[in-house]
């Protein structure tokens, strides 16, 4: 499963809630094959950026490219992970089920899922430790494992880009090293992949680039140079304490 | 035997029977995604809102079906407008204005109604009274109906259980739930006639819900629901043949018993199920809910990894 | 002090005002009528020397009926309200309470013996039975003659003209009904609405698809097997249903027993200016005509 090198690239973007503007003009360039933190407060637009990567959100102005041509004639490529409570778990639909709804827009309108699309879930659950759960039903798997049925729904779609909203509430250290091994996986075959996040504690260990947002663009670069107590404080308004690890 | 072949010779019953059993399959099937997205209310508001419809043909003297069928499909481009306003469910002024639609249907009635002026027809049903005709239309908008909402199962199914990636996906997610509502209106429409306006939620819903208490499947739960509101529609017109009571509340009362039933004895989900977890410990079907942290079912079940 | 005193003046002139009666002359006596067939005959035997209001349209159903403030308005300035009994307008009696007003309360079918149908409810359409119907003719003549002695002769003598017009249209539909063969006399209604028609000439009631003089209850399925069971064994040629009730299950079941189905006879009400079924003696006639063409 291999997807050619796809360069996403965010050109003066905006996006408006009635009368708020939640984003205002961000523009960032991400290199295929690299993993971006998102990182900012509650409220900062994190989850509104995403979406109007994913599509989900009209943008009031900017463009967004994924290999230099519109990512609006790319959709299928764009694969989006929600965040947890955003997901109605009661919903009567196994993993093997949430898996295959990434083959969807391949399978097209009017047919069913075959043969082939059912071979590509289990093998997507396979390679995220999930082999024979197919048949479970979603509520009956554990926090982190949830997450990796998304993520197998997202690797299904053989997609350029991954973008993940929120990925680690709720999911313990153990299972976290497993994500963000599939996570490191997906980056190291070209995908560009975005990580929207509020927790810091490993941003600095599993990510290439961070984008620091709050409403409006803080900082973009790689994470060694952009990822500053300085940029912190901009983002977080202030309040920022910082620990250092000493290993 | 007899109980069972006396009904039969009378070919009033034997239209009546096809009839609710074609509505059963069809309200069964269109029910599931009622109650899995939450449009019962939507649905109980289609169901007034058609009155004025059914009153306006009633007294121009032309089936039903076609006044209802113009209301019905102008409520569901209405709600579905409505609901596409920046707060996803305006429960209000659904309420408000789409409730009375039904007060203007009465309203219509008793101004212009003069002889024909059958309320209780109209508003409970009048399946002894259904032509061969209408058994023949009734299969034909179920064939057309269901066969949509089989075709398109999919993409209803993603767009009920994670709308934002069938946005993100591409797929046109406003004209889909337009379409929706549009398949469950014709369904309220062409089910009037068995149980008529006040009583018509509880066949699109009752069985669903039953469904879903017994299997976690999707697949199975369209198959349960429509086997339930089939037994049910056909129990229930056996069940007022013989204690002579009104057909339309026996029906839909047979699905309320089977959903009772459902209730109490679901695997996972019933009260006998929960009762016997509880004593002895274990817990299957465990929920997670967000936020909390790895909690794998303990007994039985993998451990989380 | 001085706005208390402005105040109560306003109010005295206002009731003073509104104590005054405001005809403007119009000296006819006032009849409120709850019924159309009531009001047929109030026209008939009042004439111009009465104001009258029908309550019930034609075709209304006399059940659910709701009384508009116009309506109570006019009961409360009445001087006669006629009203049928017999179960038909018992939502009089409130509004008669709340109204308020003096108008002399007289129920027109005083006197009359009543049958009773197959639910065991009083069967108030006593309207089709000519002698019940000229009894009608009298307590309301009596009615108006006690509101307006003045004119009480002259009610009497249009009593008089209208009970013989009744009088030659009994000896009409006895015409129009002879011509059907004795074996051909069996009747299935849509409800229970023509029995007092039926037992006064001689044909046989056999049942009603709803077996009620009330239209609003439901049949249920084994009545209408049984129902259908019963027009086979009496050979019952034709089921008539009523213009006031839906024909949708009478339709079936004459399709299913393989017999006629006629429609629009009326049972309930009176028929609207110009069906020809507007007046007592016309709705006879009409059904009479229907009833032989379907059954000779």
């Amino acid at each position: 499963m291999t997807a050619p090198a796809a360069r996403l690239e965010i050109d003066s973007l905006s996006v408006r809630y009635g009368a708020n503007l939640a984003l205002a003009d961000i523009s960032a360039a991400m290199p295929p094959g690299t993993v971006t933190g998102l990182i900012g407060p509650n409220g900062s637009g994190k989850s509104t950026l995403l979406k109007a990567i994913a599509g989900v959100l009209r943008p009031e102005s900017g463009v967004i490219t994924l290999d230099g041509r519109p990512i609006e004639e790319q959709r299928a490529r764009v694969a989006f992970v929600p965040q947890r409570e955003e997901v109605n778990w009661d919903f009567p639909v196994t993993a093997r089920d949430v898996v295959l709804m990434g083959r969807y827009r391949s399978i097209g309108w009017l047919r069913r899922p075959g043969r082939e699309d059912r071979c590509l879930a289990e093998a997507a659950l396979e390679r995220l430790g999930l082999a024979g759960m197919g048949d479970r039903h979603i509520s009956q798997f554990s926090g982190g494992q949830q997450q990796r049925v998304f993520l197998a729904r997202a690797m299904v779609q053989d997609p350029k880009v991954v973008l993940l909203d929120e990925p680690f509430t709720g999911v313990d250290v153990h299972n976290r090293a497993v994500f963000h091994q599939a996570i490191r996986e997906f980056a190291a075959q070209g995908v560009t992949v975005l990580i929207a996040t509020h927790d810091l504690s490993e941003v600095q260990a599993t990510t290439d680039y961070v984008l620091c947002l709050n409403r409006r663009m803080i900082a973009f670069g790689p994470t060694a140079s952009a990822y500053t107590i300085e940029n912190l404080r901009a983002t977080f308004g202030g309040q920022v304490a910082v620990f250092e690890t000493v290993s | 035997m007899n109980w069972l072949t006396d009904p039969l010779q009378y070919p009033f019953m034997q239209r009546a029977l096809i009839e609710v059993a074609i509505i059963g399959a069809l309200c069964g099937l269109v029910g599931c995604f009622v109650v899995l997205r939450g449009l019962a209310f939507i649905g109980d508001a289609l169901a007034h809102a058609v009155f004025p419809g059914v009153v306006l043909s009633y007294i121009a003297g032309r089936s039903i079906l076609i006044g209802a069928f113009v209301f019905g499909s102008l409520t569901a481009i209405g709600i579905g407008l409505l609901s596409r306003s920046r707060r996803v469910t305006e429960d209000s002024a659904i309420g408000v204005v789409f409730v009375s639609f039904f007060a203007v249907g009465v309203v219509i009635l008793s101004r212009e109604g003069g002889f024909r002026q059958d309320l209780s027809s109209l508003l409970f049903g009048n399946i002894l009274g259904v032509s061969r005709n209408d058994v023949v239309a009734t299969l034909l908008v179920a064939i057309v109906v269901g066969g949509v909402l089989l075709a398109l199962l999919k993409e209803f199914t993603l767009i009920a259980f994670d709308p934002t990636m069938a946005r993100a996906a591409g797929y046109p997610v406003f004209a889909l739930d337009i379409l929706l509502l549009l398949l469950v209106s014709a369904t309220i429409v062409v089910s009037l006639q068995t149980v008529g306006n006040i009583l018509i939620l509880a066949l699109v819903v009752t069985p669903p819900a039953a469904a879903r208490l017994l299997t976690d499947r999707l697949g199975r739960m369209m198959l349960a629901s429509v086997a339930i509101a089939i037994a049910s529609g056909v129990a229930g017109l056996y069940i007022s043949y013989h204690a002579a009571t009104a057909t339309g509340a026996t029906i839909v009362l047979t699905a309320t018993a089977a959903f009772l039933v459902s209730l109490v004895v679901a695997p996972n989900h019933g009260l006998l199920a929960n009762y016997r977890q509880s004593r002895s410990g274990h817990h299957h079907a465990h929920h997670y809910h967000a936020g909390e942290e790895v909690e794998g079912p303990r007994g039985h079940g993998p451990q989380p990894l | 002090m001085r706005l208390d005193i402005i105040f109560v003046a306003l109010l005295a002139a206002l009731v003073a005002a509104g104590c005054q009666s405001d005809d403007a002359g119009d000296s006819r006596l006032k009849v409120v009528a709850t019924t159309t067939q009531i009001g047929a005959i109030v026209r008939e035997v009042g004439g111009e020397r009465v104001d009258l209001d029908v309550l019930l349209e034609a075709g209304a159903d006399a059940h659910d009926f709701e009384l508009s403030p116009r309506d109570m308005a006019r009961i409360n300035e009445a001087d006669v309200v006629l009203r049928h009994g017999l179960g038909l307008d018992t939502w009089l009696d409130k509004a008669i309470g709340s109204a308020g007003g003096d108008a002399a309360v007289v129920q027109v079918t005083e006197g009359i013996p009543v049958r009773r149908d197959a639910s065991g409810a009083v069967d108030p359409h006593v309207w089709h039975n000519p002698q019940y119907a000229a009894t009608m003719v009298d307590n309301i003549a009596r009615a108006l003659a006690e509101a307006r002695p003045a004119d009480g002769a002259a009610f009497e003598q249009a009593a008089g003209r209208y009970r013989a017009t009744l009088a030659q249209a009994e000896a009409e539909v006895r015409d129009i009904l002879a011509v059907i063969p004795p074996a051909n006399r069996k009747v299935v209604t849509n409800h229970d609405a023509l029995g007092y028609f039926l037992e006064y000439y001689g044909l046989e009631f056999v049942a009603a698809v709803i077996p009620s003089a009330n239209k609003d209850a439901q049949v249920s399925a084994a009545e209408l097997a049984a129902l259908q069971d019963l027009i086979e064994r009496e050979g019952v040629k034709a089921i008539f249903a009523e213009a006031e009730v839906d024909p949708a299950v009478a339709r079936q079941l004459a399709r299913d027993s393989g017999i006629a189905v006629v429609e629009g006879l009326y049972a309930d009400s009176l028929g609207e200016p110009g069906s020809g079924a507007d007046t007592i003696h016309g709705m006879w006639l009409f059904n009479a005509r229907k009833i032989a063409e379907a059954l000779k």
